[in-house]
């Protein structure tokens, strides 16, 4: 008859705690999830309320021409729905503020972002401020800050999770200005515009005497557009028929006193010049046939009032 | 219960194919009219007048969404009634709509647009509306009242006349029931308001090649949306009632004949 064979060896049988074991590591190994979430009932995912008294208030300085900045929001609507929203404000270059209201409706904001439109758009160029404001421009009153800083081409603003910035805050647009040739026999100023904050880092400038005989003394002057607050008379003076390349520089620790290739070089102060203020190219003994010429300055600018 | 239907009107100058909020017509607003909101308020068309070829948006958070909302092409000269007789954009009182409007850049061109609102129910105003089937009932005579235009060239509404100005021949106190109109001369808009109307300016596009359907606005709008949006005028207020158009910067006069309906008293 043979012998009957021998069984292979037992597999664990369902006795409650191998397989069950095993059962749900085998769900978790092929993807089925195990944990769920609620999806009803739950609390809305901003914290700012708006009712359908409230607008977006966007204010805005600009200092570059052709200007747009888009502003986009989305809100969380009493029944539901996520309603995106896009608004756009051209800006003029005057550095001046215009604001401008955005009705919103009755819901949960959940974001704000500002981009520019204008390619490029350097930090420091154009400022943004978005708050809730309840009410209108003039007689409204607003109630949060949402967004206030700068936006340039490669980063936008967006609430939330940015933080609020002055507009003095930070690296601001850097800039050579080129002024040219200044009126003959006269001084020539360089002005911060309105809307302007400069910090002036380098100035550049040509002067040339006319054949008038006269001992002329280069000065620069630093003024409030009335009162002369820095003064600095260079050494080397210029006579008939010469010419003389002054630069200041920022943070230059000495001042150059005797022209070498017609050339000197001096420090500037380190601050910042308010809108309105004046570097003033002067000339001691001046005559009517002189002139300033090729005068170029670098700063770097914040818009701020 | 007053109904009333309204016109929102606005225009824009030499936008080019930059979107350039409207301009409003002087005592229009964007503000939905404060009505009640349980009963139908209704963007019913919108239509536009363009020289240059561009696109008509309407958009608010209320709506699908507002970044582009209802937008229509307008082609060039052709002013189109741009969404279908039966279907309406529900709208909520309070809401402020954007109309915005692309078109010609040459200096000076205005482009213009206007919106028709449908209120069920607008507390202060009480329109007299009739529907066509009680048209078919009460109908009588068809009458034509012919009034020439002479349009200003400053965008918004111009050259206002009163329905009698020109044919005065209404039967006295009697009701007549505006089903439609013809132009003779392209216009963004023409317009009829007065005592009848709640004030408020019942309109349509002013487009001369589409005589087939215009002549028939308010009745194929009542018809297809179920909802009675023929204008009655009593004669008794024809000095009252008064028509103007919408027109752009060429100010082409036009002559617009409204054709009424006379009705028999209602039963």
């Amino acid at each position: 008859m043979g012998t009957t064979p021998t069984p292979p060896i037992a597999l664990p049988t369902g006795d409650g705690q191998g397989m069950e074991h095993r059962d749900a590591e085998h769900h978790r190994l092929t993807g089925e999830n195990i944990i769920r979430y609620r999806t009803t009932g739950i609390q809305p995912p901003s914290a700012l309320y708006i009712t359908s008294d409230a607008s977006l208030i966007v204010t805005a300085a600009n200092s570059i021409a052709g200007q747009t900045i888009v502003i986009v929001a989305q809100e969380l609507l009493p029944d539901g729905r996520v309603m995106p929203s896009q608004w756009t404000m051209a800006l003029p270059s005057t550095r001046a503020q215009t604001s401008q209201l955005f009705p919103l409706t009755e819901g949960f904001l959940l974001n704000v972002s500002v981009t520019p439109t204008a390619i490029p758009t350097r930090r420091g160029q154009t400022w943004v401020s978005v708050g809730i404001r309840r009410g209108s421009l003039n007689a409204g009153v607003t109630l949060q800050q949402l967004i206030q800083g700068y936006v340039d081409t490669m980063t936008g603003a967006a609430w939330p999770y940015s933080t609020l910035q002055d507009s003095l805050q930070g690296r601001g647009y850097t800039q050579a200005l080129v002024l040219g040739n200044g009126a003959l026999g006269a001084t020539m100023y360089i002005t911060v515009p309105a809307g302007a904050n400069w910090q002036v880092n380098t100035i550049y400038a040509y002067f040339v005497a006319s054949a008038a005989v006269a001992t002329r003394q280069i000065q620069l002057n630093i003024d409030d557009g009335a009162n002369v607050f820095f003064q600095d008379m260079v050494e080397a003076t210029v006579t008939a028929s010469q010419g003389q390349v002054s630069t200041w520089a920022r943070l230059l620790g000495y001042a150059q006193t005797a022209r070498v290739n017609g050339a000197v070089t001096r420090g500037l102060p380190d601050f910042r010049l308010l809108p309105g203020w004046r570097i003033g190219l002067a000339v001691w003994s001046m005559q009517s046939g002189d002139q300033w010429q090729n005068v170029t300055t670098e700063v770097e600018e914040w818009l701020a009032l | 219960m007053g109904s009333a239907l309204d016109t929102i009107t606005g225009y824009v100058t030499a936008p080019g194919a930059t979107f350039t909020s409207w301009t409003l017509a002087v005592g229009d607003t964007l503000q939905v009219r404060n009505s009640n909101p349980a009963k139908k308020t209704l963007l019913t068309e919108a239509w536009g007048y363009n020289q240059g070829a561009g696109t008509l948006r309407i958009r608010s958070p209320k709506l699908h969404d507002n970044v582009q909302g209802i937008r229509f092409g307008l082609p060039v000269n052709s002013v189109d009634f741009n969404m279908p007789y039966a279907i309406s954009q529900v709208l909520y009182p309070q809401d402020v709509l954007i109309a915005e409007q692309t078109g010609s850049a040459t200096g000076g061109a205005i482009e213009s647009g206007s919106i028709m609102v449908y209120y069920e129910d607008l507390p202060g105003v009480a329109g007299r509306f009739i529907s066509p089937q009680d048209i078919d009932k009460r109908g009588v005579n068809v009458l034509n009242v012919e009034i020439a235009l002479t349009p200003a060239a400053t965008g918004g509404y111009s050259g206002q006349l009163a329905l009698n100005s020109q044919f005065d021949l209404m039967q006295a106190n009697t009701d007549y029931a505006l089903v439609g109109y013809l132009v003779t001369g392209r216009c963004t808009t023409v317009s009829l308001r007065g005592p009848d109307t709640g004030n408020l300016r019942c309109s349509g596009p002013g487009e001369p090649t589409k005589r087939d359907q215009l002549c028939q606005w308010f009745w194929m709008l009542s018809e297809r949306t179920g909802i009675p949006m023929c204008p009655v005028i009593n004669s008794a207020n024809k000095q009252g009632t008064f028509c103007d158009c919408v027109q752009n910067q060429a100010a082409t006069a036009l002559t617009v004949n409204w054709v009424f309906v006379q009705l028999a008293p209602a039963s």
